[in-house]
């Protein structure tokens, strides 16, 4: 851009400055007042160490804690979260076993006989859903999880790997 | 604590994006890493500016990269990337607002105080110049504080999606833009302390 082009600056222009120099310090104290949080470029690597790249991605639509009665009058605490993506809704729900570990059981819909992942930054566990599209894993490590879901053969050639962002079992 | 950023400054940064891309495109996890660690800021602050909470924030900023990683062999523009993130990211976080906006009740007042979320962290202020800049921004309408979040961050929004974000037709982006910004001036104008800062 060369200065000779230019009009010479007007009122408004030079308003045009101030409310730059304006924003520009609001900028600065949102960045200082509101940081990323320090763990979220850890929890993205975790979630983009896939060997896929034709992938689908499923976002989160739901995550809350859900209160199931137990037989003594005991109450299990359980979280379900729903993943949805155009050709898959993944849902699952996990309870704690013991402070290490928890059991996972899902859904996919549309129900097919899918091959189910769960990683978790110390090991994958796979299993495969049931023509209803149930899955169930137990002793899955608490922490960081992801799930991807494969289509298993004979699978449509535009079959894409599904995979959720990470998230906190 | 991940890494501090490696980007280089303008005018190399173009350079060293293109770069990047094309080694994260031959399968070199770290440049990919790389470009994680220099964008994942500006996308927080994008998502936070269109209204999410944190926890949603995140969530929306894991899967813009996911969307990366599923367009990385289709990117057209190597050198726009930071403009691929941030249209993505706001995307995603436009989503989240609609999906929000049908389980709460809608709130149309611009003169209502800002919700539970103030938007950052008080206690991280301890420039006096900012803290009265934030108490100011604190005192306007919601709507106005949410605007200028935004452009502060982003030079030239997209004004539909803005207009949906802030709940008014996208005609009134830039009128309202002018009066928040306005009142924002008269506000900091009246404060001796900014003067004297």
């Amino acid at each position: 851009m060369t200065g000779s082009e230019r009009p010479p600056p007007t009122a408004d222009a030079q308003g045009g400055d101030v409310d730059a120099a304006l924003l520009s310090e609001l900028r600065d104290l949102y960045v200082v007042g509101d940081p990323m949080p320090p763990e979220l470029v850890d929890h993205v690597l975790f979630s983009i160490t896939l060997a896929d790249l034709e992938l689908e991605v499923c976002r989160l639509t739901e995550l809350a804690p859900i209160e199931i009665a137990g037989a003594r009058g005991t109450e299990e605490h359980t979280v379900r979260a729903t993943f949805d993506s155009d050709p898959l809704t993944i849902m699952v729900e996990w309870t704690a076993l013991d402070p290490t570990a928890v059991r996972i059981d899902g859904w996919l819909a549309p129900p097919g006989p899918h091959r189910v992942e769960v990683r978790t930054t110390d090991r994958t566990l796979t299993t495969t859903a049931d023509a209803g599209g149930r899955f169930a894993l137990e002793q899955v490590p608490r922490g960081l999880a992801q799930i991807v879901v494969r289509s298993v053969e004979p699978a449509p050639a535009s079959a894409r790997t599904v995979v959720t962002p990470s998230f906190t079992l | 604590m991940p890494s501090p950023s490696s980007a280089p400054a303008p005018p190399d940064r173009r350079e060293w994006i293109v770069d990047a891309l094309s080694r994260a495109r031959a399968g070199q996890r770290e440049a990919l890493a790389e470009l994680v660690v220099e964008f994942s800021p500006m996308l927080w602050h994008v998502a936070r500016a269109y209204g999410l909470d944190r926890a949603t924030g995140e969530d929306v900023i894991q899967t813009t990269w996911l969307q990366l990683l599923s367009h990385l062999d289709s990117l057209h523009n190597p050198a726009g990337l930071a403009g691929w993130l941030t249209t993505t990211a706001r995307r995603e976080a436009l989503r989240r607002c609609k999906e929000n906006r049908r389980e709460l009740p809608a709130s149309d007042s611009l003169s209502e105080p800002a919700g539970p979320d103030p938007g950052l962290d008080e206690r991280l202020i301890s420039d006096e110049r900012r803290r009265v800049l934030w108490e100011s921004v604190r005192r306007l309408p919601e709507r106005c504080q949410k605007l200028l979040r935004i452009v502060a961050f982003e030079h030239r929004p997209h004004v539909a999606d803005v207009a949906v974000v802030l709940g008014i037709p996208a005609g009134g982006v830039g009128p309202t833009r002018g009066r928040c910004l306005a009142k924002l001036r008269n506000l900091l104008a009246a404060d001796p302390r900014w003067a004297g800062s």
